[in-house]
């Protein structure tokens, strides 16, 4: 037999077979249980290898994935950091504004207070400010930046919308000095509120004052607000000076022992008015 | 030399269709992109023209039937037509000495024939095929196993020409 006739034997034998097997696996026989070495050599090795082929390819995906996400979430930490310090940036600023509102805002009720103030006062009077020597917890003077060219000079009174601060002792051109109600040289002529019982307030070099002159007998309990009595003409009637705080009665002793709370608080001291005499320029 | 013949035609049926089970998965498991037994049939065919091609070519589809999921003959009578179309080729013309674009024809003309041949049987036996002849899937077959196959085994043995190996050895 010739190579070409074997060639065409094999193919139509072959051919045959194929399609006896194919009718064969159509018709549902059991052809691949009947030659299970063949189906295991070829099937289970290449399902297997197919299979962990399949899951390499996935993990491969897995990590790819990851790392897109880790350079995406990379690029997104950036990002955020950027933002926060915009955000931190932007936070400062409006602090800053905010701080400034808050300036103005406390400034504008100062000054409201202080225009009240300037309102009820029948006398004519000049704003300031405390410029040097502010006293922190108690301080016996402080410079105002109130001087002779505002009218203010020696005597006069000096008030915030709380009570009454000082009172003038020296000026210059632009500024003035003031001494404070806590200063053991300054006194003040005072009325209780209340009882109408008239004492002097002294200043003591301390955060309060003391009550002097009041008969021991006479109605004066804590908590009595003390105000200007208006004599002397310096201070202005009815101003509120301070509050009794402690009074003691010693047998025997002729008069009492009054301690009295400023109403001033002189560690937050902000616009002041001087109270100028009458005539004086109005500021 | 009948042994190293046999175990060569074992080796590249098997190990073929190993191959193309292992990398299945790159492709959408069970889409038939690149058939690698396919292409190991037309090389083995176009080198060693002799009878032992028609049925190395049958062994290799018919063992690429037997995975799961397939359906005996389907392969295997694709693979036996061109091992057959190979070898009736080899008689008029040198294979060996076509381009490469000639050989990508060839490859290309298997493939075909070998989709027709497979969408044939599962048509007239009713079993489900995914898509058609016009499918994406077979469609890139027809381009990729050309491709495939020159880069595989074209382009190499045509660069060590110098040793080339002896016809019907």
């Amino acid at each position: 037999m010739g190579e070409r006739a074997l060639r065409l034997t094999l193919f139509l034998s072959l051919l045959f077979l194929s399609l006896v097997l194919l009718m064969a696996d159509i018709k549902g026989d059991t052809i691949r249980e009947k030659v299970p070495p063949i189906a295991w050599v070829t099937g289970k090795p290449s399902l297997l290898l197919g299979e962990a082929t399949r899951k390499g390819w996935l993990e491969l995906n897995h990590l790819l994935e990851s790392i897109k996400v880790r350079l995406s979430s990379g690029e997104a930490i950036e990002k955020n950091l950027k933002l926060q310090a915009q955000l931190r940036q932007r936070i400062r600023t409006l602090e800053r504004q905010l701080f400034t509102y808050q300036e103005a805002y406390l400034e504008n009720k100062r000054l409201k207070a202080l225009l009240h103030l300037k309102n009820l006062l029948k006398y004519r009077t000049v704003g300031a400010y405390p410029v040097g020597g502010v006293p922190l917890l108690w301080g016996r003077d402080m410079v105002i930046n109130a001087g002779r060219d505002q009218g203010v000079r020696k005597g006069l009174a000096v008030l915030n919308s709380s009570g009454i601060v000082g009172v003038v002792i020296e000026a210059s051109r632009e500024k003035s000095t003031v001494m404070l109600i806590t200063d053991p040289a300054f006194s003040i002529h005072v009325v209780d509120k209340r009882s109408r019982v008239i004492g002097v307030v002294k200043g003591t070099g301390g955060p309060f004052c003391n009550l002097q002159y009041v008969m021991a007998d006479r109605d004066i309990i804590p908590g009595d607000l003390l105000v200007t009595s208006g004599m002397g003409g310096v201070y202005p009637k009815g101003y509120p000076v301070g509050t009794v705080a402690k009074v003691k009665r010693e047998p025997g002793e002729l008069f009492m022992k009054a301690t009295v709370r400023p109403s001033v608080d002189f560690s937050r001291l902000g616009y002041l008015l001087v109270v100028l005499p009458e005539g004086g320029t109005k500021r | 030399m009948r042994w190293k013949k046999a175990t060569l035609i074992t080796a590249l049926a098997i190990g073929s269709n190993v191959v193309q089970g292992i990398l299945a998965p790159l492709w959408n498991y069970g889409q038939p992109y690149i058939d690698l037994p396919l292409l190991v049939t037309i090389l083995y065919a176009s080198r060693y023209p002799s009878a032992e091609a028609l049925f190395m070519g049958w062994v290799t589809g018919a063992i690429q039937d037997l995975t799961p999921g397939g359906t005996l003959g389907v392969n295997a009578v694709p693979k036996l037509v061109v091992a057959y179309t190979v070898l009736t080729l080899e008689e008029k013309i040198e294979i060996q000495e076509l381009w490469p674009v000639q050989m990508a024809l060839l490859v290309f003309y298997a493939t075909l024939s070998g989709t027709i041949g497979y969408l044939c049987a599962t048509r007239l036996f009713q079993r489900e095929v995914e898509g058609g002849l016009f499918s994406i899937n077979f469609l890139f077959s027809l381009l990729i196993n050309p491709l495939v196959y020159m880069v595989l085994f074209q382009l190499p043995l045509r660069k060590g020409k110098s040793a080339p190996l002896q016809k019907g050895e």
